[in-house]
């Protein structure tokens, strides 16, 4: 049997390494929240308490021109309210012994910050020493998560048009629907397990609850280009990547290349060997036939390196009218 | 439209494999050929297979066409493990003395007489 590895978009090992490549090219500037509010000395805790209610925050910097005095946290005010000195004003009660961020810091100083102080914000001063921001452990959370989110996007845009060269390894688990990604190794004259890695393309699609026209259709491609792999090539790689609006399978092989890829594409031009013929295969239609019955196709060959053949079926609508054949078809209609 | 009952009584056929719907599919059309490829090239689902290639390969393409049978005519040698593909993918699997040729007269004939 052909080793089957199923396969997430991103390995988890990959997954951590990205996870902290993230958190290593991001800086406390790329975080912090510049639009901050502020009060000054001169206001009342009252006031500080008005802006946190409406404002829905839990700590105010005390700043006047950019330079940065303290900062009143809901503690204060909840003290203030306590023992009755809310109508105070900010300047005695405030705290005045700050730990604060540089804007230009890494992003690891500030978490590690997080982890050892345990407040629940940093005002962030530049080299001027100017109050330039602040920041949240959720200001790092959102950021991260959003840098995350741009970073799989980009490889899952990336999947399809790679052939999966780094065949990121797949779990089981999303076969029913969402997007979905799967390799199978096939192996030269491996003709007692051709096709098997196409059954399990095809049983995917039916769970998924697909047209059996379409079901069909990329069955057909995906079924030709196994048993062009294990009849011609020297074994290879055939992917299936089942997207939001596409059915993608894509058949890479590493050898020998074929010479003259526009001959190879006429009907009938064939180069297989007897043994070949003798089962079933090799009257030169199969990428014939898999373009057929494909909305799009693309092959690339080079000799001594291998071929790439994509073969994208849309969910959509399905444009590829019926060819009917000539064949000896006994249909009493 | 013939049942498989009526082809394998028509074919002189012996029952290799039984697929899920051996006593519910009516085959209203046929295709006939040695190369997988031609069989290939049918966009819509063909029932019923009959080829005198014994591989697993005229299993498994009349698997990717949707067939629910598979005829091997001429009394071909069966691989050994082709009853188990044959199951394994739900396909009826036939084995028939027959000539391809003979198997498309009769079975043109068995069409005839089930539309009436």
């Amino acid at each position: 049997m052909p080793s089957t590895k199923t396969q997430s978009l991103v390995e988890p090992s990959r997954s951590s390494l990205l996870t902290l490549e993230i958190i290593f090219k991001l800086k406390v500037r790329d975080v912090m929240t510049c639009d901050m509010i502020t009060a000054a000395r001169t206001d009342t805790l009252r006031q500080v308490q008005k802006i946190m209610q409406t404002r829905q925050i839990s700590g105010v910097p005390i700043a006047e021109d950019g330079r940065l005095f303290g900062l009143i946290s809901i503690d204060n005010i909840l003290r203030a309210l306590d023992f009755g000195y809310i109508e105070d004003t900010v300047e005695s009660h405030m705290v005045r012994n700050l730990i604060v961020l540089e804007d230009d810091m890494p992003l690891t100083f500030a978490i590690s910050w997080f982890e050892r102080y345990g407040f629940g914000r940093f005002p962030v001063l530049n080299r001027e020493e100017k109050l330039v921001g602040i920041v949240t452990a959720g200001d790092i959370m959102s950021k991260v998560l959003f840098e995350m989110n741009k970073e799989v996007n980009r490889i899952e845009t990336e999947q399809p048009a790679s052939a999966a060269a780094s065949a990121p390894v797949q779990t089981t688990g999303n076969t029913a629907s969402g997007r979905y990604f799967r390799e199978f190794n096939i192996k030269k004259f491996d003709f007692e397990n051709g096709g098997s890695a196409s059954n399990e393309i095809r049983r995917v699609l039916k769970e998924r609850g697909l047209s059996p026209k379409l079901i069909r259709r990329v069955a057909i491609a995906s079924y030709e280009l196994e048993i062009n792999m294990v009849a011609h090539s020297d074994g290879g790689k055939l992917s299936c990547y089942i997207g939001d609006d596409k059915v993608e399978i894509i058949a890479k092989d590493t050898g020998p290349g074929i010479p003259n890829v526009e001959q190879a594409m006429e009907e009938g031009f064939s180069t297989a060997t007897d043994w070949i013929r003798s089962l079933g295969f090799g009257a030169g239609l199969g990428l014939p036939n898999i373009k057929r019955a494909s909305d799009s196709f693309d092959i690339r060959s080079q000799m001594g390196l291998g071929t790439m053949v994509t073969s994208t079926v849309f969910l959509g609508e399905d444009p590829v009218q019926q060819t009917c054949t000539d064949q000896l078809a006994l249909d009493r209609r | 439209m013939m049942k498989f009952d009526d082809i394998v009584g028509t074919l002189h056929a012996r029952v290799i494999s039984k697929s899920s719907t051996y006593d519910t599919i009516e085959a209203e059309s046929v295709i006939v050929s040695d190369l997988m490829s031609d069989v290939l090239m049918m966009e819509k689902p063909v029932p019923l297979l009959v080829t005198s290639l014994s591989s697993d390969q005229a299993i498994r393409t009349a698997s990717m066409v949707d067939a629910a049978g598979v005829v091997i005519a001429q009394n071909k040698p069966l691989p050994e493990k082709i009853a188990n593909l044959a199951e394994e993918l739900d396909i009826t699997l036939l084995h028939s003395p027959l000539a391809k040729f003979e198997c498309c007269v009769l079975l043109g004939k068995l069409m005839e007489k089930s539309a009436g």
